[in-house]
């Protein structure tokens, strides 16, 4: 397993916010956790990444045990995460940005490479480059923030939220790229309101509700799941 | 036009002292949204620091005491000659000078960031507001204490024997403040250089836009913000050092007025935002020599911040300060 | 548990503080305690001294605190104390040369029931507040160093001053300066009511005797950078700029003028009044206080009869030559222990700390006259010297010397 997370809880102060979940993530897979507002995928993403610190159960990535790291010490585990909303650096150019992506490399011969194939990937960042990021539209910044990960060679990329605010066409685009990244051998956990389109794409899937795991399957399976299809499809 | 030229040089050299006290709190503002008071002491300290080392490569008779209780010291009494009146000594004493006192100032400011304001983080900002107030206070009667309220400061042998530059006219430029003005420039160039195109300064960039972000990408958050805390409070010791020689005098109280200067300079150019910290501290600078110049300096103060609320209605954010992106 | 702990932590710094303040307080009682003495034959009187002497302008203060205890432990010595069983003791008020503190030092020395007098203050603005309560309570208060003339001017009959005003310290800087052949003059003040007092009796003199002011400014105590003044100066190109205003140590105003002056290329050369009239204003102005005039109530103390004396007891007992105002404090503290003498003669030793026993010393002091060591000190129906005389005195080698080329009356 590439990720393996126990029995892990998480508060905001009193409020917990997960309360208990274990799922696990392997190598070349794409998994989905789905749930409502508040059902605490989100914390789930931001405790992995170190920016919420657990104060149970474990996280274990690539075999070693990452529990409570710093956030910049998880990041060069190459577990990286695009947030929910994107949270480019407004102020920095799109260049800029993507150069903060591989803020830990010092292979530059690399970092060029990757930062054309990024530009390749998203043709739109190459036009807007030098164009300051909080100027983009939010699709745009969908791609930059996603580039930005990339930049850091991720082993897993987390993403929280990947659609939200876009439209139709641009989710598309999104998720065409996951599903291509996926096939270069980047392993995905993906956060979705949206589940039919996030199941569609996904090996296995995590119902998550009000801090806890409530079902688990195949994509397919969960598609079929009649819960499911009341709860998160909005189907009768 | 020349009385207009001489106070335009006035200003200046105010200005640029101004500009370097005024980046130490753009930079902790853009970085934790804190007004960091006790800045203005870390100009004082820097002074002091200035005053002690300036002493004790300069002053026959501070190397003679301190000689006296540590024997290892004794070869500075060999040097001291070379320093106070060759040019290169000069040059090497005032490099010495700065040095160390902008770092042991800069090293200050990181272990009051530590103790006083990291464990304050995520606390409501007034509390780390009020501990900055202590920290100013605390720093302030420290000094008071331990070394005095009033240092005269030396004024090397070798800066008193130099002649004013004339410029044109009977314009003319004291040494120190023609040195004080290109240091100014230079440093805020370099930093200004390191911000925009070195990764450590981008990291900072990024961290003051976006902390979470900024840690996702690998950037230690702590360390940035100590580096913040080691810039601001060196580049003030500079311009506490210069106040020192300049007017022959460091005092405890010395940071509260170019300290409340500074930091409406900072608000001028728009807080956080360091272009706009030294444009506001050149621009305040000018102002005052003009209004003491031209009207009188009794009221200088009354002009200066009656322009200032006045830019303030017009710009809120500040002369650079850009439109504030909301984070969602 | 975390919590609690705290708790507890900040309660016991609390009641350490407590402690600590009570203690202070225990410390000040326990003198006051055993002030009239278990000693049944001498009883001790309390002399007040008001000045600044922790901050402010402390050249004006420590020394003049040293004078007046000098001053003190000779009439201890005195064949008179011992005759009438009495014994002096020196209570210091430390004003910091802030006048929102004057009350409250005032009040301090006051609470002091065996309280005969005061000395002080040094600030006009400080001794203005303070004698305010002294007055009101009915003690005599004598200040050595303030010169602004309407302090005595009041209706305070409990006011004297040992020191000239600036009523006539003015003109006679605008003598001075007339006398040295300047004409035209840059006039400066730095807003205290000490510099605005002295800036307009000089300006009345100066252009009554055809003197021309060519630039007036007012500056901050709490200025440090000139230079726009100094470009102006430089402008106007004066003969002399006239500098109202002091130097005090904890703003220094007139040092650093002194220095950005010299520093920006102005020839013509600065002169005060007896604010800027001591050694700090040399130690920090530096080499740039070189040929600044100024001009100092008294004559030059070494120059009168009783001055050598008091010149070699002072630096016997304190290490160091008196300065600034500290032979005015000297007479200022003989002029109360004479009165108090006087007093417990007449009326006896018991009533001298009582208020018919405190009326009868300004009395008294208001009478006097008695060798001085600045001259002979006895006081008009106003309450000011009825021996005034200025000096003026120029910066030569890194000292104030007594200007040659003006004559001292």
């Amino acid at each position: 397993m590439l990720l393996s997370v126990k029995d892990l809880h998480t508060s905001y102060g009193k409020i917990r916010a997960i309360k208990g979940i274990s799922f696990d993530v392997a190598e070349g897979e794409i998994v989905t956790l789905i749930g409502a507002n508040g059902a605490g995928k989100s914390t789930t993403l931001r405790t992995l990444s170190g920016l919420e610190s657990p104060h149970e159960g474990s996280i274990t990535f690539n075999g070693e045990d990452i529990t409570g790291m710093k956030p910049h010490d998880i990041t060069k585990k190459s577990l990286i995460q695009v947030p929910e909303g994107r949270r480019v650096f407004p102020q920095m150019t799109v260049a800029e940005n993507l150069d903060m992506g591989a803020f830990l490399r010092n292979d530059k011969e690399n970092i060029k490479e990757d930062y054309e194939r990024v530009l390749t990937f998203f043709p739109r960042l190459q036009e807007r480059k030098n164009q300051k990021a909080g100027t983009l539209s939010g699709g745009e910044q969908q791609m930059l923030a996603m580039g930005r990960a990339l930049m850091a060679k991720p082993k897993l990329l987390t993403l929280d939220e990947p659609s939200m605010g876009l439209a139709p066409v641009i989710i598309e685009v999104i998720f065409e790229i996951i599903l291509k990244l996926n096939e270069e051998g980047i392993t995905i956990l993906l956060i979705e309101q949206n589940a039919n389109l996030a199941l569609g794409i996904s090996d296995r899937g995590y119902v998550m509700e009000t801090g806890i795991i409530k079902l688990s399957g195949t994509g397919e399976e969960l598609l079929a799941n009649e819960e499911v299809r009341k709860a998160y499809l909005g189907e009768d | 036009m020349e009385f207009f030229v001489q106070l335009l040089i006035d200003g200046l050299t105010l200005g640029g002292m101004y500009a370097l006290i005024a980046l130490g709190f753009t930079l902790v503002y853009g970085i934790l949204l804190m007004i960091n008071f006790a800045h203005a002491e870390m100009f004082m300290t820097g002074g002091f620091i200035g005053y002690g080392v300036l002493n004790l490569l300069g002053s026959e008779s501070t190397i003679a005491t301190v000689s006296d209780t540590l024997p290892f010291m004794s070869f500075l009494q060999s040097t001291q000659p070379f320093f106070t009146t060759t040019a290169v000594g000069f040059i090497l004493m005032m490099l010495l000078t700065f040095g160390i006192s902008a770092v042991l100032t800069g090293l200050l400011g990181i272990t009051i960031e530590r103790f006083a304001y990291r464990p304050l983080r995520n606390s409501p900002r007034l509390c780390a507001l009020i501990s900055a107030l202590g920290m100013s206070l605390f720093l302030q009667n420290f000094v008071l204490l331990a070394v005095g309220h009033r240092m005269v400061f030396p004024t090397p042998e070798f800066l008193a024997n130099l002649d004013a530059v004339p410029l044109f006219g009977a314009i003319r430029i004291a040494p120190i403040d023609l040195i004080i003005f290109i240091t100014c420039l230079v440093l805020l160039f370099t930093l200004d250089r390191f911000v925009s195109k070195t990764k450590l300064g981008k990291a900072m960039r990024a961290t003051s836009q976006d902390k979470d972000a900024a840690g996702l990408m690998g950037i230690n958050i702590n360390s940035v913000i100590a580096l913040t805390f080691f810039i601001g409070p060196a580049l003030g010791a500079v311009a506490g050092t210069f106040f020192g020689l300049k007017y022959g005098v460091v005092t405890f109280n010395m940071g509260l007025f170019p300290g409340i200067k500074a930091f409406t300079a900072a608000v001028l150019g728009g807080i956080g935002n360091l272009r706009g910290a030294m444009l506001g501290g050149f621009l305040i600078g000018v102002l005052e020599a003009l209004a003491s110049g031209y009207i009188s300096i009794a009221y200088r103060d009354v002009i200066t911040f009656a322009i200032l609320i006045l830019i303030l209605i017009f710009r809120p954010g500040g002369l650079l300060g850009e439109s504030v992106v909301e984070k969602v | 548990m975390k919590r609690k702990l705290r708790f507890i932590l900040a309660a016991m710094a609390a009641l350490a503080l407590t402690f600590a303040l009570v203690a202070c307080d225990g410390d000040n009682g326990g003198s006051n305690g055993d002030t009239n003495g278990d000693n049944g034959d001498t009883t001790t009187f309390a002399i007040g001294f008001g000045g600044p002497i922790s901050q402010g302008a402390v050249s004006f203060g420590q020394g003049a605190l040293n004078a007046t205890r000098l001053a003190v432990d000779q009439a201890n010595a005195s064949d008179e104390a011992r005759d009438l069983g009495i014994q002096f003791r020196v209570v210091e008020g430390d004003d910091q040369s802030d006048p929102s503190l004057a009350p409250q030092v005032a009040g301090a020395l006051i609470s002091e029931r065996d309280l005969v007098g005061v000395v002080g203050h040094f600030n006009s603005g400080v001794t203005d507040p303070a004698g305010l309560v002294y007055n009101e309570h009915g003690v005599v208060q004598i200040s050595y160093g303030s010169t602004r003339p309407d302090l005595t001017h009041m209706g305070r009959e409990n006011f004297f001053r040992t020191c000239a005003t600036d009523a006539l310290q003015g003109p006679t800087a605008a003598d001075s300066a007339w006398e040295l052949g300047f004409r035209t003059a840059v006039l400066i003040d730095d807003s205290s009511p000490y510099g605005e007092g002295l800036a307009a009796a000089f300006k009345e003199q100066w252009e009554e005797i055809g003197g021309e002011i060519l630039l007036e400014e007012r500056t901050a105590q709490q200025e440090s950078d000139f230079a726009p003044v100094v470009t102006r100066v430089n402008a106007a190109d004066p003969d002399f700029v006239f500098f109202a205003g002091t130097y005090d140590s904890s703003s220094g105003a007139g040092a650093l003028f002194a220095r950005q002056l010299k520093d920006g290329g102005v020839e013509a050369p600065m002169m005060g009044g007896d604010g800027i009239q001591v050694d700090g204003f040399i130690t920090e102005a530096g080499p740039q206080s070189e040929g600044t005039i100024a001009t100092k109530p008294g004559m030059p103390i070494e120059d009168m009869p009783e001055g050598a004396a008091f010149i070699s007891d002072f630096e016997a007992e304190f290490g160091e030559a008196p300065g600034g105002f500290d032979a005015f404090a000297f007479d200022a503290a003989n002029a109360i222990i004479n009165a108090v003498f006087e007093v417990a003669e007449t009326d006896g030793v018991d009533s001298v700390a009582t208020p018919a026993g405190r009326r009868a010393i300004i009395e008294v002091v208001a009478g006097n006259e008695f060798p001085g060591v600045t001259g002979p000190v006895s006081f008009d129906e106003n309450g000011d010297s009825a021996n005034p005389i200025v000096s003026t005195f120029l910066v030569y080698d890194g000292e104030w010397i007594i200007h040659p080329d003006v004559p001292t009356p």
